[in-house]
């Protein structure tokens, strides 16, 4: 297509490639097809969003590239590595002077590409097209049909080739949507899924702000982001989620304007008992008391709003955990980290649920979500072991937070209310029947959180 | 949403160069070609 480049070049049309991998693929790219066009790289995938580009299993799916394949590695030749991200698809649009469209393709499969006398005659007839939201996957309804059936096993559903298998039932049009007015509030947002989330909202043109313990961190992560998606819309302050005293004076602050949506997703996982300022054990008090608390203050922040929502940002890993709320505090157990992360990621499933049906008459809906096997840089830190055997099939950021994005953004996550959900569908809370809490663990839970309205002086097991 | 709407405030970095540029300028004067590659390769 070098060519055509030319061609097109000199007839005055700007040529402009983009690509998902880094300066440095680029760079070599650039080098090996002797290219003179500008070339972008797009490594958060924030333009491909945007462009509204398939991203799933299909981007492996030719049967031409199949075969190229095949006969490449009987004549002795095998592919590397894909130089960049392999679950990603392409796409071509042609634009006039000004900003009309006058060509849209996006690649259904790997080597779906348009033909440059289709871009020719775009560029020659100038004639704007409707633009479409981007339509669904054909292998969508297989997709969902063998959804239950396939995630028997973490292996497989909740690694990268699990979220490539779900994308194909993903509809593009869902997160084809304006946020613009709307206020987002992310906890835990200057890395991983909440800076991956807080990224793509503000994409879609929402009022994000970045709640986080580190300052320098935070406003480092607004400065990106506001870089990246060219929004000014973007602020942070700084926030403690394990400490009472600092959610309480952030509330104040962020209550007094309508919260559109809340998203619970600072965590820790310390290998030794630690306590919060008030002396709660430190993932309970991060994970549990302090989301809890914020919900409550700001209820009717969200309430105000016409649209509000709350997104708990769980783990797989509480599923093979029973809800504990004998010891919580870990006061009388010998400590296992891994344990109290998946305990206080099991209460947040729960609390997610009683919310939502204390916020149900006001129209606020409440969801968790577990994001798979994300490589974030906490789970790199906490769970080196975990992080070194399953790298090579850990998901992206992007990937973790696509639920939560989805669960922000879409107009189906409003549907419904309560629902524990995985790669934006609904799924089960139990795997074992020995995790099954009793209702009585349940009111307990509740009620050592203080209900819908607690005191931190006494609530959380602090009275 | 139109796809200038979305793609316009982006800025992607040039590769050779190392310089953001808001994809909105791309456009702004005369026609382009943007190719969204699968990847480098």
């Amino acid at each position: 297509m070098r060519d055509d480049f030319d061609r097109w070049q000199e007839a005055g049309v700007e040529v402009v490639l983009v690509g998902n991998g880094t300066r440095a693929l680029a760079e070599a790219f650039i080098e090996d097809f002797s290219l003179e066009v500008p070339v972008f790289v797009d490594p958060d995938l924030t333009a491909y969003r945007a462009a509204g580009l398939r991203r799933g299993a299909e981007a492996l799916l030719s049967r031409r590239l199949l075969g190229d394949a095949l006969r490449a590695r009987r004549a002795g030749a095998s592919q590397a590595g894909v130089q960049g991200d392999a679950w990603q698809l392409g796409g071509t649009f042609v634009l006039e002077a000004g900003g009309d469209l006058l060509l849209a393709h996006r690649s259904e499969s790997a080597g779906d590409h348009v033909a440059a006398e289709s871009i020719d005659e775009a560029l020659a007839a100038k004639a704007p097209i409707d633009e479409e939201a981007p339509a669904a996957s054909a292998f969508a309804p297989l997709a969902a049909a063998t959804r239950r059936v396939l995630d028997i096993s973490p292996v497989g559903s909740f690694d990268r080739l699990g979220f490539a298998r779900h994308a194909l039932a993903f509809d593009p049009a869902d997160l084809d949507v304006d946020l613009t007015g709307r206020r987002v509030l992310v906890t835990g947002a200057n890395s991983g899924i909440g800076y991956a989330t807080s990224l793509a909202l503000a994409d879609l043109g929402a009022d994000v702000t970045l709640l986080c313990r580190n300052a320098e961190r935070a406003q480092t992560a607004a400065e990106r982001i506001r870089e990246v998606t060219g929004s000014r819309r973007v602020s942070w302050r700084t926030v403690d989620m394990s400490d009472l005293t600092s959610v309480e004076t952030a509330c104040a602050e962020l209550s007094n304007e309508p919260v559109d949506v809340l998203v619970h997703n600072a965590g820790v996982l310390p290998d030794d008992r630690a306590e919060s300022k008030e002396g709660l054990e430190l993932t309970f008090a991060t994970h549990v008391a302090g989301p809890h608390l914020m919900t409550a203050r700001l209820r009717k922040a969200l309430e105000a709003s016409d649209d509000g929502r709350v997104i708990w940002v769980s783990s797989g890993g509480m599923l093979t955990t029973r809800l504990q709320v004998a010891d919580p505090q870990w006061r009388e157990r010998e400590y296992d980290g891994v344990r109290a992360y998946a305990e206080t990621k099991r209460a947040q499933v729960l609390l997610a649920r009683r919310w939502a049906e204390e916020l149900n008459d006001s129209g606020v809906v409440v969801h968790s979500m577990h994001p798979g096997w994300a490589d974030t840089p906490a789970v790199a830190s906490s769970l080196p072991r975990f992080h070194r055997v399953t790298e090579a099939i850990l998901r992206s950021p992007e990937e973790g937070a696509d639920t939560v994005i989805w669960l922000a953004a879409s107009d189906a996550a409003a549907e419904r209310t309560g629902c524990f959900f995985f790669d934006r569908q609904p799924v089960r809370t139990h795997w074992i029947p020995i995790t099954q809490e009793t209702q009585k663990e349940r009111e307990t839970l509740w009620s050592l959180c203080g209900e819908a309205d607690p005191d931190p002086q006494r609530s959380f097991g602090r009275a | 949403m139109r796809l200038v709407s979305r793609l316009g405030p982006l800025t992607l970095e040039e590769a050779r160069t190392g310089e953001r540029r808001p994809l909105s300028s791309l456009w702004a004067e005369r026609p382009a070609v943007l190719l969204f590659l699968r990847h480098f390769g």
